[in-house]
């Protein structure tokens, strides 16, 4: 497995790589900067992680096994949703979709010399990555440069004729709860299948609550501002030429972005960072070559201009993406792409690729830590097994991945990135692990308290939106106390 | 611990809020189709950083 193979197949897992459209998607500039971040934090880890002297063996290597298992069957748990949800928005069940990547990630665990496969199956979702952008700037008939131009100078973002919500209607997320929307110009939608729609209007001060029992082909007129919500499993059929609900009101307005808060920046930054230096740093001892470096960045910014490009193409071809908000499983097929034949379901294809990558270099990543089992943790059969087992379960329950995605580098962050900046001194090896295991403490902690609280977009509510920012110092304060010398 | 590179990346990444956050809307500016925040951050910042870190690489 090469140095560039590896880094790639555990840093970007198809969580990661197809929430960067999603965002760019969502937050134009806003999503940008995160993109960027995940591009510059693998390059900024590998550039701290060879600058730090190496920690002195400590002999005490459970606790990083037992974090990094942790991380990894988080990561996992990201992706089976992932794949749950492309299953669905294909229009086969959740559980399919889960199942084949599972099933697909336990057959290479049981090939003990499946390793060997991680860079051709990369080069797969590379190709995978490639051929449907050239079938989308050949819809588009022009470059990323003039699809982002013609983007941003639209008065709107209408629904295209070719929308499966205009015809012959669709659920807008299949397996999520009810759905709301806001309407910023009159609109009418037509029950596909039964629907039961709930409206608030809002007129000047007074606000109207009305509920329609609706038949197939009954249509319901909602005005701007009205908001509409309705119970899962409701089909409903959009007006073709009308503004999408959800979308960004102009062209212009998605290009110039809103001034996103520092706050959030700053929590991205600490969590991203982090958790590139626990997963490509911690315990890694071997030295990085200018080529291996000059590699590894160039398919970073290989993956990286794909993804803005991507969200460009898919905004100017697809503008029916954005109804409801951007849900990141439309970007693995994206309507304008069905025509296509041939490469439509390239790209659900080459995430299963990345995703299998991903789960033998995790594995294998783990399996370095195991200095005393020579790497055997890493072909554990039975362990591995419960692991992809318990992620496949859990994601039945859908949540959002790349949530799940920042939860996995918040730990990360949090338990092992401080000894990576601040290793302990020789002989003091076990106070790493308790500066992990406060670090886990307290993301645990702030990670529920901010499931159970209204988090709100400020300085105060980072920690709870991003616990590394808290959990990190904390761990690294032990460290900071185990590095003073001893008296006498 | 060499400074050199990390500080130089983090540099980079903080050079785009800095632009969208300049008076008069100078990052909207378009340049060539594209808008001064965006050549900065699809194009300029991500070739920076990999100069940033094969060039100043030890």
């Amino acid at each position: 497995m090469t140095f560039a193979a590896r880094t790639l197949a555990i840093w970007l897992t198809p969580a990661a790589w197809l929430a960067l459209p999603a965002l760019v998607l969502e937050s134009g500039p806003d999503g940008l900067w995160i993109g960027l971040v995940l591009l510059v934090a693998p390059l900024l880890a590998l550039a701290v992680a060879g600058s730090v002297t190496p920690p002195a063996p400590s002999g005490d290597a459970l606790f990083p096994v037992l974090a990094l298992l942790l991380v990894v069957g988080i990561l996992f748990w990201a992706n089976l949703v992932l794949a749950g949800d492309v299953a669905a928005w294909l229009g086969a069940p959740r559980w399919q979709g889960i199942a084949v990547g599972a099933g697909g990630a336990w057959l290479l665990l049981v090939w003990r010399r499946s390793g060997r496969l991680v860079p051709v199956l990369l080069l797969v979702a590379g190709g995978g990555l490639v051929l449907p952008m050239l079938a989308l700037a050949g819809n588009a008939g022009m470059g990323p440069l003039g699809a982002w131009e013609r983007v941003a100078s639209l008065p709107a973002f209408r629904l295209p004729a070719s929308s499966p919500w205009a015809n012959p209607g669709r659920e807008l997320r299949v397996g999520r709860g009810p759905g709301t929307l806001v309407f910023e110009e009159e609109h009418r939608v037509t029950a596909a299948g039964p629907a039961q729609l709930h409206v608030r209007a809002v007129d000047g001060a007074r606000v109207t609550e009305s509920d329609w029992d609706l038949r197939p082909g009954d249509s319901v007129t909602l005005r701007p501002g009205d908001e509409l919500r309705w119970p899962p499993g409701a089909r409903l059929r959009f007006e073709v030429g009308k503004t999408v609900p959800g979308a960004p009101s102009s062209g212009i307005s998605w290009a110039d972005g809103r001034r996103g808060d520092s706050s959030r920046r700053w929590g991205l930054l600490i969590t991203l960072g982090g958790g590139a230096l626990a997963l490509l740093g911690f315990g890694v001892a071997g030295r990085v070559t200018r080529r291996e470096m000059a590699i590894t960045g160039a398919a970073l910014i290989a993956v990286f201009a794909w993804g803005v490009a991507w969200a460009v193409y898919c905004a100017l071809g697809a503008p029916d993406l954005f109804l409801g908000g951007v849900a990141v499983e439309r970007l693995a097929w994206p309507p304008t792409l069905r025509g296509a034949s041939g490469v439509g379901g390239v790209l659900p294809l080459a995430s299963l690729a990345s995703f299998l990558a991903s789960s033998m270099a995790l594995r294998a990543r783990i399996g370095a830590l195991d200095v005393t089992g020579g790497g055997e943790i890493g072909h554990d059969l039975g362990l591995w097994s419960a692991i992809l087992g318990g992620a496949a379960l859990a994601s039945l329950w859908p949540v959002e991945p790349w949530g799940l995605v920042l939860a996995a580098c918040g730990l990360a962050t949090s338990t092992l990135a401080p000894a990576v900046l601040w290793p302990p001194r020789a002989g003091r090896g076990p106070w790493g692990t308790w500066a992990g295991l406060m670090g886990l403490v307290v993301f645990g902690a702030l990670a529920v308290a901010g499931q159970w609280t209204n988090v709100s977009e400020s300085w105060a509510g980072l920690p709870l939106a991003y616990p590394a920012v808290v959990a990190a110092p904390a761990a690294a304060l032990v460290l900071g106390l185990a590095r003073r010398p001893r008296k006498g | 611990m060499t400074l050199a590179r990390p500080v130089l990346l983090l540099v980079l990444l903080a050079g785009f809020p800095l632009i969208a956050l300049l008076p008069s809307e100078i990052g909207s500016i378009r340049v060539a189709g594209l808008s001064l925040l965006w050549w900065y951050g699809a194009v300029a910042a991500p070739a920076l950083a990999w100069l940033v870190a094969v060039v100043l690489h030890r």
